[in-house]
């Protein structure tokens, strides 16, 4: 019985922990020296607009949620 | 995509100040200098291919996860969309696209055409694996 309760009791945490998944790439909020580009998109999961925008650090393509 | 003066577009435009910090294209103003352009096509408008640079490609693996996949596979159950996966497939193409053009940069390139993503189920255990390739070329606006 206890290891019954201890084997749902981990399977409860992994639930927990993989049910919150960073999305790819994104951010809230561009930060100050991201670049904008004309790219836009509609997120298919959660509806919403979202725009590229592009680090010059790196040259690497973020997603920022637009509205 | 176009060499055009910024517009919105469609939709909800951003409002100035809206993005306190960030920098807003402004009206004539070029394209980020490290932006590289995506087509399906062999060309991109208004520019002309002056180096071939060779293929590239990106490539990810992604896992539903243990708990969108247990409750992704009861919704699978019911006709029409499974949102968790739509979920992990969206991410996964944004991921691959990055890589492609990651490699792109690594190249030399400004732009990649031809490009076409395909996908196929590893494992048979949920694992997805998607890539996005084409032809990195460096492009220059038509005079």
């Amino acid at each position: 019985m206890g290891i019954a309760l201890l084997v749902v009791a981990a399977l409860v945490v992994l639930f927990l922990i993989t049910w919150t998944v960073r999305r790819h790439g994104e951010a809230q909020l561009p930060a100050a020296d991201w670049q904008r580009t004309d790219e836009v998109f509609i997120d298919p999961t959660t509806n919403r607009r979202m725009r590229v925008w592009i680090d010059p650090q790196d040259g690497s393509r973020r997603y920022v949620p637009e509205g | 995509m176009s060499d055009q003066p910024f517009h919105p577009g469609p939709g909800q435009p951003p409002q100035q100040g809206q993005y306190p910090q960030a920098q807003y294209p402004q009206p004539g103003q070029a394209r980020p200098v490290l932006e590289v352009q995506v087509s399906t096509t062999f060309g991109i408008e208004g520019h002309r291919v002056v180096r071939q640079l060779g293929t590239c490609f990106g490539l990810v693996v992604r896992s539903v996860g243990f708990a969108k996949g247990f409750t992704g596979s009861f919704r699978a159950l019911k006709a029409g969309e499974v949102p968790q996966y739509t979920q992990v497939l969206e991410d996964a193409r944004r991921h691959a696209m990055d890589r492609m053009v990651q490699n792109c940069q690594v190249l030399g390139g400004n732009a990649v055409i031809g490009m076409r993503f395909d996908s196929s189920e590893i494992g048979g255990q949920g694992l997805t694996e998607i890539v996005a390739y084409g032809t990195a070329v460096h492009v220059q606006p038509l005079a």
